[in-house]
């Protein structure tokens, strides 16, 4: 074939130029260390590379909801320890309040220490986080969460606990209401009550299960029928008799009835009653120790109203103390699932950024091996070049 | 035989050869001339004298002087020019299109997610107003950054115009050239020679014009040559030019489409006849890419907009109102066909209007939508050519319904609809005071604290806005399986299932995700939110959308991903069919030009043959000079 001295310079330098572009390409890439300068290098990787990114903001912005929750559950944790303090202290001070020895002036020392108890635990309930909201704020409160009334403390806050992530269960606050106000009564299983109208001068203990399987979940009670110097008693299920029907009393001796176990210290009068319910979630930190101080308050008090003040009192303490302990595991266990959280939100930080990079970023290696390949085709396309159009008829021709 | 007839044969090859020289060196004097083909001398032997000897050569003629040709060739040349024309304008354009879609953190699904996260931190501080301002900023960014990338589509509209209107005028230029130049070929060829300097530039003028836009050449008897589009519109007719004119596609005005203009009749090439040619490769883009690119980008900024507008108003602000809505998405656009009936002032009379009604099922395409005789439409999706028949209005077709506004339309008359592929260029955000961001649920949900099962709230999502305002509700557990009633403060029940571990409990737009197992008797207790400072449910609604499916299927930088993708794989098989079209047309170009071209070694052998022929025909007249000296000698 024929070929056109003008096309096959055209063609030369058009060669030329196209190896120009691909070294100019190469040494682009190797300078900003990307793969991938537009999309269409290779559309592919860079959608994966950009859902990759995408997926990095997404894991900062869940670690961020993270550290929240985490400061958050740390105040709260704290906070619980100190709770448990001032309850301790005040167990401490319902224990020495039993003492039968104690005058009405002495008790009214107590009684003093118990009301300053009480404020510094509102005070703790009441607990800002810092940053304008509350510790035990529950799923929201504009104000201080719990309100000293006449009434007692109520809780004005949402119950429940506000949450960063629905999926993963961030907590940002406590179940306030819950926590403070809902705690299960008696020993936890069922609560004893003595009637209003006893006149004796026996009191109930909080009792134990003796065996949990047997428990029934009805209501019993227990009345005493005084024949002579012999004292009966008579336990009813749901008003219906039971076995333990005219049983002769002894003080301090266990009664049992269908798994529970408990003890009637002191003497009953004749139609004194005590009740066994249902352990339910009405107990209410602050009303357990107002009932304390109300009776330890009270000069005329007498020391059977005061053993079962400091009995049931002491039963009260412990079921909120056990509570606050178990609120303060949860937190401590939240907070441990957060570092969990928060090293998989680490592991899968790495995960994106490795895809990330393996999408887009460049092979120095093979870069600088291919530009040096383009260099070489360069260097010998300009020599050819060099020496082809040297190459003339007319250089001949003399 | 006389010694004046060797003289005669001397001359004339001595002229011969003097032609040929000249040739050669206008042939050398032309080896870099654009569209130049290579001439050569035509010779012919003067015939012979008949002698008692036989038959003695009367020496030699020079016939005409031709130019290397090809019409096969250069036929084929010229349609991978246009070829060529075509994919490499459509590869320009698609290069600069995929450069105005940013990527990582310069991409709207960048800014999308930021708006995501930005209401993650506003649910971990509701009240906080750096929080709700920060919110702010990410819509106003997503926003700009919207108009932005729309305004750069928008450019490309511009200049692809300009292109088109600019190359159109070339080829109205070269066919008048072209016309002219048939005027003179056909008289200069009735002389007998052919015109060989104006058949070059005629080829070249051909060249150039399907450079521009595709079109084939018939030669007629008297010389001239005829110019015909890809449809077989007449541009050039033996010694007359029509125009071609870019004007507003008949279907959809807002698009541009190309026709040739005879006398006053103008014809517009359908889509399908568009052939190629640099023009016929803007419009491509236009009318393919472009379209796609901006129905996509604005899917997206649609359907996020929507989304978030809606939730913003299903939840409530810091003042304890529902949210007002958070950008100013422009109205869907419908575009009356120019076909349409209109009034006495030109005012179309038929008018239709679009009202998304579900944001995630928006498809990235606009639609052809005719009316028929039996009062419905015929929706088809341009993107994919889906049809749907028998629409009626207020139907929802792919996340929108549509309505009559100004007046019915009557059959046969057609509309193009936008549902998504303007949003982009209005993208505004409409709220400004950070206390007006919803970020509270309307309604709370928790377990009563009487509960004896682990039931716990994780969530509320409104989905919808509520039948009747918000009331207190409880959901009553009657067993351990979970059957469940919903009762009103007044205690009617409302609505009854079975609890299934994982799914949400929903009820009249709400949907309350719990964990944890019931309980024979508990409760779940739902009430208007109290405390809305405290509340995050909407908030946190807001920042799930992130990984949720807004966009058709997929999550907002997801569809980012794909917009991207979709251009990067379209402008990757332009550049590689405007490489591959190219290499062809090189291939071509060489071929022909081997043909037709100068080789510059040939010459100088030629030079040096003619130039010999020309001293061998010198020697003939010394010679016969010599001999005529000898016989005038003779007589001395």
């Amino acid at each position: 074939m024929r070929v056109s001295s003008y096309n096959r310079y055209e063609a030369a330098v058009d060669s030329l130029q196209r190896r120009q572009q691909e070294l100019g390409a190469t040494q682009q890439q190797m300078t900003t260390g990307k793969r991938i300068a537009r999309p269409s290098d290779d559309p592919t990787a860079l959608a994966r590379a950009e859902r990759a990114f995408i997926a990095q903001k997404r894991i900062e912005s869940e670690q961020r909801s993270v550290d929240a929750s985490r400061s958050a559950m740390s105040l709260a944790e704290a906070t619980l320890g100190q709770v448990g303090d001032v309850l301790q202290s005040a167990r401490e001070t319902v224990v020495s309040s039993g003492n039968g020895s104690f005058t009405a002036a002495e008790r009214a020392a107590q009684v003093a220490q118990l009301r300053n108890l009480r404020s510094q635990l509102l005070g703790l309930a009441n607990q800002g986080d810092g940053a304008g909201g509350f510790v035990f704020g529950g799923q929201g409160a504009t104000s201080a969460p719990f309100l000293d009334a006449l009434g007692g403390v109520t809780a004005i806050n949402t119950p429940g606990a506000m949450l960063l992530s629905a999926s993963e269960r961030l907590p940002t606050t406590v179940d306030g209401a819950g926590l403070w106000l809902s705690v299960p009564s008696g020993n936890g299983v069922f609560t004893g009550a003595a009637a209003q109208s006893n006149t004796g001068g026996a009191w109930l203990s909080p009792g134990s299960v003796s065996d949990p399987a047997a428990i029934t979940g009805s209501t019993y009670e227990l009345t005493f029928t005084r024949n002579g110097n012999e004292v009966l008693y008579s336990v009813t299920r749901d008003g219906a008799p039971t076995a333990l029907t005219d049983q002769t009393y002894v003080s301090t001796g266990a009664i049992g009835i269908d798994g529970m176990a408990f003890n009637i210290v002191g003497q009953p009068d004749d139609g004194d009653r005590f009740t066994l319910s249902p352990s339910t979630r009405t107990l209410d930190a602050f009303e357990a120790l107002d009932q304390v101080i109300g009776v330890l308050a009270n000069p005329n008090a007498t020391a059977g109203q005061i053993s079962q003040t400091v009995a049931f009192g002491l039963r009260d303490l412990d079921a909120v103390m056990r509570q606050m302990q178990g609120a303060r595991a949860e937190a401590g266990a939240t907070l441990n699932r957060l570092d969990a959280i928060d090293q998989r939100n680490q592991d899968r930080n790495l995960w994106a950024t490795t895809v990330q990079s393996d999408a887009e970023d460049l092979d120095m290696v093979q870069a600088i091996s291919n530009f040096q390949s383009q260099q070489a085709g360069y260097q010998a396309a300009l020599q050819t070049y060099a020496t082809v159009q040297r190459m003339s008829l007319f250089d001949y021709i003399k | 035989m006389p010694a004046s007839a060797l003289m005669g044969v001397g001359t004339q090859a001595l002229f011969a050869a003097y032609r040929q020289v000249q040739t050669t060196a206008n042939n050398i004097a032309n080896a870099n001339t654009v569209g130049y083909s290579r001439q050569q001398v035509e010779l012919q032997t003067s015939g012979s004298e008949s002698t008692g000897d036989g038959y003695i050569g009367r020496g030699v003629n020079v016939t005409s002087v031709t130019r290397a040709t090809n019409s096969f060739l250069a036929q084929q040349t010229n349609a991978l020019t246009s070829a060529a024309g075509a994919d490499s304008a459509r590869s320009d354009m698609l290069i600069q299109l995929e450069a105005v879609f940013g990527k990582t953190d310069s991409g709207l699904g960048f800014a999308a997610t930021q708006i995501f996260n930005a209401y993650a931190d506003l649910a971990a501080a509701p009240a906080d107003l750096s929080a709700r301002q920060a919110v702010l900023g990410k819509l106003d960014d997503f926003a700009s950054l919207a108009r932005a990338t729309s305004a750069r589509v928008e450019e490309l509209q511009a200049q692809l115009q300009h292109d088109v209107q600019g190359g159109l005028a070339e080829v109205n230029g070269l066919a008048r050239d072209l016309a002219k130049l048939n005027v003179q070929i056909t008289d200069a060829e009735a002389g007998g020679h052919t015109p060989n300097g104006l058949l070059d530039q005629r080829d070249l003028l051909v060249t150039q014009i399907a450079q521009q836009v595709e079109v084939h050449t018939v030669t007629a008897s008297d010389g001239s040559v005829s110019v015909f589009v890809a449809s077989g519109e007449s541009l050039v007719l033996g010694r007359n030019a029509n125009q071609m004119v870019a004007l507003p596609s008949v279907d959809d005005p807002t698009q541009l489409s190309m026709g040739v203009q005879v006398h006053d009749k103008t014809t517009l090439l359908s889509r399908a006849v568009v052939g190629e040619g640099r023009v016929a490769g803007l419009l491509q883009f236009q009318n393919i890419d472009l379209n796609n690119a901006r129905a996509r980008l604005g899917q997206l900024v649609s359907a996020v907009a929507a989304t978030l507008n809606d939730q913003q108003a299903r939840g409530l602000d810091l003042n304890g109102g529902p949210g007002s809505r958070l950008f100013n998405l422009p109205d869907p656009v419908v575009v009356p066909a120019a076909t349409n009936a209109v009034d006495g002032a030109g005012a179309f009379v038929a008018g239709m209007a679009i009202t998304l009604t579900n944001p995630a099922a928006l498809q990235a395409s606009d639609y052809r939508v005719v009316a028929d005789a039996a009062g419905t439409f015929t929706v088809t999706r341009l993107v994919d050519g889906q049809a749907r028949a028998g629409v009626a209005l207020g139907d929802e077709v792919d996340g929108f319904t549509f309505a009559v506004s100004t007046g019915a339309p009557v059959a046969g008359e057609s509309f193009v609809f936008k549902p998504v592929s303007t949003s982009a260029a209005k993208l505004d955000v409409a709220l400004r005071n950070p206390l007006g961001l919803a970020a509270a649920n309307p309604v709370t949900a928790s377990a009563a604290t009487t509960n004896v099962g682990t039931l716990a709230v994780s969530g509320v999502v409104i989905n919808a806005a509520p039948a009747a305002p918000y009331g207190p509700l409880t959901v009553r557990f009657a067993d351990d399986a979970g059957t469940y009633q919903i009762v009103d403060a007044s205690n009617a029940v409302l609505d009854g299932g079975v609890y299934q571990a994982g799914e949400p409990i929903t009820f009249d737009g709400m949907a309350f995700m719990l964990s944890g197992l019931p309980r024979t008797g508990d409760q779940l207790l739902v009430a208007p939110t109290v405390h809305v400072s405290g509340s995050n449910g909407n908030a946190l609604t807001m920042q799930n959308f992130g990984e949720q499916w807004l966009v058709s299927g997929q999550s907002p930088a997801e569809a980012f991903a794909a917009l991207l993708s979709d251009v990067g794989v379209r402008t990757q098989s332009a550049k590689a069919a405007a490489g591959n079209t190219a290499t062809a047309l090189t291939r071509a170009t060489a071929q022909l030009s081997g043909e037709t071209g100068v080789n510059l070694d040939e010459e100088a052998a030629r030079l040096i043959q003619f130039q010999q022929s020309y001293q061998a025909a010198a020697k003939v007249l010394q010679t016969s000079q010599t001999m005529l000296d000898t016989v005038i000698g003779m007589v001395n």
